[in-house]
């Protein structure tokens, strides 16, 4: 097992499988279009969901799937600084998120300060607070003005003065 | 003489004070995201995007042309001075460049980063001028059938172009075709993979994966580099300028890199990296000093350079004159055309030809004045790789979410957006190109649309794709395409085979 040098085919073989059914099998239940062939439409999706399942045996059938397992092994393994760093990357994805849902209903300069302020925790440390908070006030006004004032693209105004 | 009358209405345009002010504007800008280590062009022209929005689309070209060839040319100030390269097409810069920095000649490279730069940049705009039109006249006699091939051999070429894996490229490839086909189908009606969301039923905007594989995706996976220290780049130098002996050792791989250049960028999915580190090889084979490279050859820093930004005109040729965008960076371009109402393709010349020509005229102006930038400039400009990634990032972040609200007003695309962000982040831990993905997003729907119209007007015959001589010349790229690299791995493989 020492000796098996890990790569993530196998994985990703299966990957490409299951994507290829799950993606084939909700183009097949589509229901038919009212008009002209009812084939047309799902013949795309069909031919790459059809690709898809080819490419996963492929990958499956060279890689093999023990040198997956190995690189899953490995990926649990890893050094907690590569951990932290995936760490970092889910609480942005997550901090992201949270500035979707707020964006439309918080407006665009309080939604992105939160988001610029806890970004810039995230990267530079809680000890870095005060300029954290002058960037993204900065920033955040700054991009608004641009945007809403010169570039005509209408950003979503503060929640109580519209 | 069509091609030159052209060509001076081109420059008419681009001549006028307003796009002069944007070329230096957006070439300001480029150059400065070009420097940033991970924000290459693509990203640079995808978060400026917004700015052009209130501009005509002459300007709006413009003004991303300017932002381009800036980023190309910014790209190579970080692998010179800190071994950073900006983006994958400078990588080639830090082999001889960062050697020459550190032998305390940042000057020689700097200029002839620049120097080779323009030199390559004008050549290749002056390929670009003379095969554009005749490229698109060759596109006019295309059919649905034709073009739906022309879209499956960039997508061959591009996946067997593509880094590492094959097989993983066609599964990006699939990945990108199964989004271009979310949304209403244009000729049923039905309503395809929306999962009951409005929003969904025009479909994902290209832009929106562009700009989250590119500039979510690169800033997540920038997240291992955040706590090491930066290097700290030179930020005084004496007179930017190359000797009489720099300048005898670098002319001819300047020159001899141009042509392969624009011709390698021409081809979808190959691009500057591809180029860059072709002709740097080509160079060393030729060299009599081979045992320099790698040591501060001046001619392996000319190469490159010359090429990276030949070849970045050269993908603008498929874009301009197909309709196929040959590079992240003209992806863009052509969403930003579409968003404007111009369909980019061979009837760009005809019914627009302002926008076409004035685009032409206007990489060689962009060329002049970015050289005239860089080289006095530089000492300015490079102060900004003093900026700590642990700040740009965050604002990259912000831009790039601005951006997307720009393009679609609709918090939706938001979503999309870090869903491709983390799938960016998965597929560099998997191995899996995006480029086959971007590429695929983008032609999907309209390869789609081709197929189904060529096979109606062909009364449902199949073999009417393979009548026509163009059709049978892209079959057999695409066969090639896929075929050649295979063959390769099958022979260095028996060749490896211990005995």
């Amino acid at each position: 097992m020492s000796n098996i040098k890990s790569n993530w085919d196998g994985l990703t073989g299966l990957f490409s499988i299951v994507f290829g059914l799950a993606y084939g099998g909700y183009a097949y239940s589509l229901p038919q279009p009212m008009f002209g062939n009812p084939l047309e439409a799902i013949f795309l999706p069909l031919t790459v969901s059809a690709i898809a399942i080819f490419i996963g045996l492929l990958l499956i059938i060279t890689g093999g799937m023990t040198p997956s397992f190995a690189a899953i092994k490995a990926l649990l393994n890893e050094s907690p600084k590569r951990k932290s760093d995936r760490r970092k990357v889910a609480i942005t994805a997550l901090l992201c998120v949270f500035y979707a849902m707020l964006f439309e209903h918080a407006g665009y300069v309080i939604s992105t300060f939160l988001f610029m302020f806890s970004m810039l925790t995230v990267t530079c440390g809680l000890g870095f607070w005060k300029k954290s908070a002058l960037i993204s006030v900065i920033f955040a006004v700054a991009i608004f003005i641009t945007f809403n004032e010169m570039l005509s693209v209408n950003l979503p105004p503060f929640p109580f003065f519209n | 003489m069509d091609i030159l009358s052209s060509l001076m209405d081109g420059f008419s345009v681009a001549l006028q004070p307003y796009y002069l002010f944007l070329i230096l504007v957006g070439g300001i800008l480029g150059t400065v995201i070009g420097m940033l280590p991970g924000l290459g062009p693509a990203t640079g022209v995808a978060i400026l995007l917004p700015m052009t929005f209130s501009m005509g689309p002459t300007a709006s070209l413009i003004t991303m042309m300017g932002v381009y060839i800036g980023a190309m040319f910014g790209g190579s100030r970080s692998s010179i001075l800190i071994n950073t390269p900006g983006d994958g097409a400078a990588l080639a810069a830090t082999f001889d460049g960062y050697p020459m920095a550190m032998k305390g000649r940042a000057e020689s490279a700097l200029a002839i980063s620049a120097i080779a730069s323009l030199i390559g940049g004008t050549i290749a705009a002056v390929l670009m001028t003379l095969m554009a039109e005749p490229v698109a006249g060759l596109a006019i006699k295309f059919g649905p059938a034709e073009y739906c091939l022309l879209m499956v051999a960039a997508l061959s070429m591009t996946v067997s172009m593509s880094k590492g894996n094959m097989l993983k490229g066609f599964l990006s490839m699939c990945i990108g075709l199964a989004i271009s086909t979310v949304g209403i189908d244009g000729q049923s009606g039905l309503q395809r993979f929306t999962f009951g969301v409005l929003e969904l039923q025009t479909g994902i905007d290209f832009l929106v994966v562009i700009i989250g594989i590119y500039a979510l995706g690169e800033v997540f996976k920038s997240f291992s580099t955040l706590g090491e220290g930066g290097k700290k780049a030179q930020t005084k130098f004496k007179k930017i300028w190359i000797s009489k002996d720099d300048w005898k050792r670098s002319k001819w791989p300047i020159l001899r890199s141009a042509p392969v250049g624009f011709i390698i960028g021409a081809l979808p999915g190959a691009g500057g990296t591809m180029a860059s580190l072709m002709c740097y090889n080509n160079e060393k084979q030729l060299s009599k000093n081979k045992e320099e490279f790698g040591h501060g050859a001046i001619e392996g820093l000319a190469a490159p350079e010359s090429a990276n930004n030949a070849a970045s005109i050269g993908a603008m040729i498929p874009m301009l004159s197909l309709g196929v965008p040959g590079s992240g960076t003209t992806a863009v371009m052509m969403g930003a055309l579409l968003m404007l109402g111009i369909q980019p393709g061979p009837l760009l010349f005809a019914q627009h030809p302002d926008t076409a020509w004035g685009l032409i005229a206007s990489m060689f102006v962009a060329n002049v004045i970015l050289a005239i930038v860089n080289l006095p400039l530089a000492g300015v400009l490079v102060r900004l790789l003093a900026i700590p990634p642990k700040v740009l990032y965050p604002i990259v972040l912000s831009l790039a979410f601005v951006g997307c609200y720009a393009i679609s007003a609709s918090v939706v695309d938001f979503y999309i957006l870090i869903i491709l962000g983390v799938a960016g982040v998965l597929m560099a831990r998997l191995d899996i190109p995006t480029s086959p993905m971007i590429l695929a997003a983008i032609v999907g729907g309209q390869m789609e649309q081709s197929f189904r119209q060529g096979y109606r007007i062909s009364n449902q015959d199949l073999s009417a794709f393979m009548d026509s001589g163009i059709a049978q010349g892209l079959l057999l790229v695409t066969v090639l395409s896929v075929l050649l690299p295979l063959i390769n791995t099958i022979r260095s493989k028996m060749v490896n085979k211990p005995a």
